[in-house]
């Protein structure tokens, strides 16, 4: 396989990015990649671009029932399990999460490692005796994302988490049920990320378990 | 489940399963899922199963949704354009409708449901794509929303193969330089 040149991979780059790039020169522009960050960058530049080209395809309707049998037909794979955490019950569901006074939240669950961006705050939370720990990631992006990631040592009664402001208003994130094992969470909030001061675990009986104050 | 939940909170609760949050999401996406499949596959039949396979992988992998990277339109159309041209690949298909191509500049009369689906981001890109050289929107357009290689695109347009693969580099490109102005943010 003969090595690529920039300016050759440049030319090809197009039809990379859309996925129409036939074996052998899709090789061939992979393996360029592979030590050019430059033509990497313009890979994904342009795999952004088409993208928002696909997704402003015309729709077109499916046959009557289409939702209702994709729905069917994912029920009986359920309970899955997540790739990397375990995750067995994840706040009970969107409705159930807890949103405090006049804040609001939409939350959902973030792949290890997914926390890519430009993340400006992390506090650390440790558990007297260390049988709770995790890492909350603050990004400061409209609205401010928050990732949480907890391990605890045992099971335990639900664990609820909440994120205090500076103005001395909580944000109540929502609660992880039978707790044991590595869990995620993330999701937006509606206030800014420079207002957070500090990530909470907080048990059953309102008792702050483990608390880490934001960078 | 109220209409108005943002797409984030529908992934959140399709992806834990609730039921409500998956029948309102894939109502919400169905449209433009199927759509999208049964361009790139032509079979209607065959477009459900890709279409069903995306959301199947929407639910697996909705974990790894990054909204800083991409709406949840994207992402899930992302995903339907790539198990549909593998699904083509595998079978060969030879099916293309070249019906989008010359409706393009008709848009603003298309009905409800595409008003529906016709956010600003993705009229920034409708109007790109209008004033984009007839040639190169053709290419753009049969690869990006067909799935088409350039092998074919030159087939189907009588052209030489370096041609067809000018014609996407350099409608790709200008699509690039000038939606790079606009918020990734708006395309829903």
């Amino acid at each position: 396989m003969n090595p690529l040149a920039c300016d050759e991979v440049v030319g090809l780059a197009p039809e990379l990015a859309l996925g129409v790039l036939d074996g052998s020169e899709r090789a061939q522009v992979l393996s360029h990649l592979d030590s050019c960050d430059t033509c990497r960058h313009l890979v994904d530049d342009l795999a952004t671009t088409i993208a928002r080209v696909v997704s402003a395809a015309p729709g077109i309707d499916p046959p009557p029932g289409f939702d209702r049998q994709v729905v069917a037909q994912l029920a009986p794979l359920a309970p899955k399990e997540p790739a990397y955490h375990r995750r067995r019950r994840f706040f009970a569901g969107v409705g159930a999460v807890a949103v405090a006074a006049s804040l609001s939240l939409a939350g959902f669950l973030v792949a290890s490692g997914g926390d890519s961006g430009p993340v400006t705050r992390r506090a650390t939370i440790t558990a007297a005796g260390d049988w709770a720990r995790g890492d909350v990631l603050v990004v400061d992006a409209h609205p401010t994302w928050v990732t949480m990631r907890v391990s605890v040592d045992y099971e335990a009664a639900n664990l609820h988490c909440e994120l205090a402001l500076a103005d001395g208003r909580v944000v109540k994130l929502g609660t992880f049920h039978e707790v044991g094992g590595a869990w995620e969470w993330g999701g937006t909030i509606q206030a800014a990320a420079s207002d957070v001061v500090e990530a909470r675990l907080v048990g059953a009986d309102g008792s702050i378990v483990a608390s880490g104050r934001f960078d | 489940m109220a209409p108005s939940l943002s797409d984030d909170a529908l992934l959140a609760g399709f992806a834990v399963g609730d039921p409500d949050a998956s029948l309102e999401f894939v109502r919400r996406f169905q449209r433009r899922v199927f759509g999208l499949a049964l361009r790139i596959v032509g079979e209607i039949a065959l477009a459900q199963d890709v279409a069903q396979q995306a959301f199947e992988k929407a639910w697996r992998y909705g974990a790894t949704y990054d909204p800083l990277r991409a709406s949840v339109a994207t992402w899930l159309l992302t995903i339907t354009r790539n198990v549909a041209i593998d699904e083509t690949r595998r079978r060969r298909m030879t099916f293309v409708e070249l019906s989008d191509v010359a409706t393009l500049a008709d848009e603003r009369d298309a009905g409800p449901a595409r008003a529906a689906e016709v956010s600003d981001g993705v009229r920034a890109v409708i109007e790109e794509l209008a004033t984009l050289r007839p040639e190169h929107r053709r290419a753009v357009v049969l690869s990006a929303w067909y799935g088409r290689t350039a092998d074919e695109i030159a087939t189907l347009e009588g052209i030489p193969l370096g041609t067809a693969k000018t014609r996407i580099r350099d409608g790709v490109r200008r699509l690039r330089d000038r939606l790079a102005t606009t918020e990734l943010g708006d395309v829903t």
